[in-house]
């Protein structure tokens, strides 16, 4: 089952691998260029008598200001790259074009709870190409609502409503695309198997699930 | 018969040597205790679904190792060589309050024990988390009396440290020898400074919400069960405190970095008085960016994005202190001594670990990473990698200082050789762990996870040994009792070369009482 990449995912594996390679290239410098120094001037046997330099060093700022001006350009170019980024995640489109769904964390699973009062626990069923605005909150200790299939990550806070929005792709064929949500805060001794599934519908089949959820929850409601 | 002294007089010093063998002493005894500890979760996580410990006392392991390894070992090994080295350096006779420095001593190792013993107590002892999130970490959800006790632990510790961080700062600023002025100052009393700085504005934090914790824990306040904030306020107490305390477990790693450098490059540090500014540029920004270990929690996103503006800035004064160590061995006569090769390893994993955390200072790149194995990995490139690696080569490069004694060079290449490669075997696959969380005891083999847990764990299993060969070299090289000549390495600061009674090889400092005989341990020395 090829399932295809959520868009917050794919905006956020290129940031990364842009960040990573610039990492990767410093830290290639810097570590090649002390390797290469430790062994071009290793000492020697048999080499005259080296007298060491005695006393401080000479103080020249220009490379200093050369390294650094050079940093904060790379530096403010990817905080650029990151602030546009941001919007997807932490600031979603308006809920009236959003499916809003509360959740609350719990020692230790996640409840969730539809717009129109449907509330289930363990699995969070939603609907495909359809922008979803979780409102998360936790009823005992922190937690953290962590959808790494899409990048983004909220803490649940006790007595806090955090927002994170995303995008589901669309099924593009499957019938059903199932995302993992985990706990990424230390929350107990449930702590590690504190997950829920994601599990994106198409559209009419996720209607059609909340219209049965509407019967399921109101039976139980009445019998308990 | 301890060494030449008595019993009562190893209990009873002040001396300022005697009490930093007693520091090295008691954190290299904590770092097998919480290194053991990083086995054990090791072996539990070597393949999925494994029971080998249930999830409460993994919980406890974690805690635990977490704790002990940045406060009870990484802290106080840096300020054992602080306490012997400093006063040498500087040409002091003493610290300048030796009571107060036993004081510091005692209080450390009894919070040690105390904080260890927790867990033998009924229910076991605190399972939070090293860093204790709220409102976990209350009566309500934390209810054993060993959490309790653990807050105590860290109090004193807190106590123990805020007094050894006012003592070395009147040290080094009162009590330097004539002539030695602050350009002269060495660079590893420069990092201690600096160091102890930190310490002083960082500790205060965590005392005050460790008093409210307990305060909440004992007299049923609710400063953190609260939900107006209760979690938040915790986070900002704690990560006020618990990211300079980052730099203050690195800096003395530094510190010695720089000594190393130019001892075995025979090179003057590049750019002296930059490194210097960088230095202190770092000290003064890492207490203004705590809240980037807050990305997630919601709080207003412009406050956030002004954290992790100051977390990017406070990357340009660092890099500036790797390449100017780096560039230092620029045109040197270098020897690749076991020390040497030990801080060449510990600037690999201080850029590796820098950039890792370069990566998290983006808020949108840190949603992904927060709470994961990345992050594990970051940090433990810094702290076991770079402070780790960095006091090893500071425990070499001063033991013939410390014991009169040399080590034995092939023994320490080969186990440097060992930890190192067992060093990166364990941390880092954890790069690639990106979406395990952190602090889980087991996981499903559906994760798909198993085989880089289980390259961590045979990288455990080579890096553990070889920081126990490590330790063996050392006390092997004491018990053989061949003495070595005073200065082996030809260094140039005053520990080596203040030869007080005589002729000062480099520099023109006057001599004082604390002379260089009296280092040796069999020696008395200044009371």
């Amino acid at each position: 089952m090829s399932q295809a990449l959520p868009p917050s995912a794919v905006d956020w594996n290129n940031l990364f691998n842009l960040a990573a390679f610039i990492a990767v290239t410093a830290t290639a410098i810097v570590v090649g260029a002390m390797i290469f120094f430790a062994i071009k001037y290793r000492e020697k046997k048999g080499q005259p008598k080296f007298i060491p330099e005695i006393g401080l060093s000479k103080s020249r700022a220009r490379e200093a200001v050369i390294f650094a001006t050079l940093s904060i350009i790379i530096l403010t170019s990817l905080t650029i790259a990151s602030y546009r980024l941001t919007p997807n995640e932490r600031f979603p489109p308006p809920v009236s074009q959003s499916l809003v769904i509360n959740v609350t964390a719990h020692q230790w699973y996640f409840n969730f709870t539809y717009p129109n009062g449907v509330y289930y626990v363990g699995t969070c069923y939603v609907p495909a190409d359809k922008s979803i605005i979780f409102n998360v909150t936790s009823d005992d200790v922190m937690h953290d609502f962590g959808l790494m299939d899409f990048r983004v990550k909220i803490d649940a806070i006790p007595g806090r409503y955090n927002v994170i929005g995303v995008t589901t792709p669309p099924l593009d064929g499957n019938s059903q695309l199932n995302y993992t949500i985990r706990c990424y805060e230390m929350c107990g001794a449930g702590h590690t198997f504190m997950n829920a599934p994601l599990i994106v519908l198409d559209p009419t089949a996720f209607n059609q699930w909340l219209i049965n959820q509407i019967a399921v929850n109101s039976t139980s409601s009445a019998g308990g | 018969m301890y060494h030449g002294y008595s019993l009562k007089e190893w209990l009873t010093t002040t001396n300022h040597k005697r009490i930093g063998i007693l520091y090295i002493i008691t954190a290299v005894f904590f770092l097998i205790i919480a290194g053991t500890l990083g086995m054990l979760m090791r072996v539990q996580l070597a393949a999925p679904d494994q029971t080998f410990l249930d999830p409460f006392q993994y919980d406890q392991v974690v805690t635990l190792h977490g704790l002990l390894m940045i406060l009870w070992v990484l802290t106080p090994l840096g300020a054992g060589l602080a306490n012997y080295v400093v006063p040498l350096q500087i040409g002091a006779k003493d610290l300048a309050f030796p009571r107060l420095n036993a004081t510091s001593y005692w209080t450390y190792l009894f919070s040690g024990v105390l904080l260890v013993g927790t867990v033998f107590l009924p229910n076991g002892g605190p399972n939070t988390g090293w860093t204790l999130y709220a409102p976990l970490n209350t009566i309500q959800f934390s209810p054993q009396p060993g959490a309790t006790l653990a807050i105590l632990a860290l109090g004193l510790l807190a106590v123990s440290i805020t007094m050894a961080s006012i003592n070395f700062l009147t040290t080094i600023v009162k009590n330097r020898a004539k002539g030695m002025t602050w350009t002269r100052l060495p660079i590893f009393s420069w990092s201690i400074l600096m160091t102890m700085a930190l310490a002083l504005f960082a500790f205060p934090p965590l005392a005050a919400g460790l008093a409210l914790l307990t305060s909440d824990r004992v007299l049923g306040t609710v400063f953190f069960s609260s939900t107006q904030g209760g979690s938040i306020l915790w986070d900002e107490l704690f990560w006020f405190f618990g990211h300079p305390e980052v730099y203050i477990v690195v800096f003395p790693a530094l510190g010695i970095i720089a000594e190393v450098f130019m001892t075995f490059a025979k090179r003057p540090l590049f750019q002296r008085k930059i490194f210097i500014i960088e230095f202190a540029a770092v000290t003064f920004l890492s207490m203004g960016v705590w809240m980037h270990h807050m990305f997630t929690t919601g709080v207003n996103y412009d406050v956030l994005q002004a954290f992790s503006v100051t977390t990017l800035a406070i990357s340009v004064p660092f890099e500036g202190l790797v390449l100017g160590l780096v560039l230092t061995l620029y045109k040197g006569r270098i020897r690749l001594t076991a020390p040497m090769l030990f801080c060449i390893a510990a600037i690999f994993t201080v850029t590796l670990g820098g950039v890792t955390g370069v990566l998290q200072a983006f808020p949108t790149l840190d949603y992904a990473f927060r709470g994961t194995y990345w992050v594990v990995g970051h940090f433990h490139y810094v702290m076991a990698g770079t402070t780790l690696f960095g006091l090893i080569a500071g425990l070499y490069y001063w033991w013939p200082k410390i014991t009169n004694r040399k080590y034995n060079e092939t023994f320490a290449k080969i186990t440097f050789a060992i930890s190192f490669i067992g060093f990166n075997i364990l941390y880092f696959p954890y790069f690639f762990l990106l979406d395990m969380p952190r602090r889980i005891s087991t996981y499903s083999v559906l994760s798909g996870w198993a085989s880089l847990n289980f390259d961590a764990t045979v990288g455990a299993f080579v890096f553990g040994p070889a920081v126990i060969l490590t330790i063996l070299n050392l006390i092997i090289s004491y018990r053989k009792n061949v003495p070595c000549e005073s200065n082996p390495w030809e260094a140039k600061e005053m520990e080596w070369t203040g030869d007080y009674s005589g002729s000062l090889s480099t520099s023109q400092i006057p001599t004082t009482p604390n002379s260089p005989e009296s280092s040796k341990l069999q020696e008395d020395d200044v009371k």
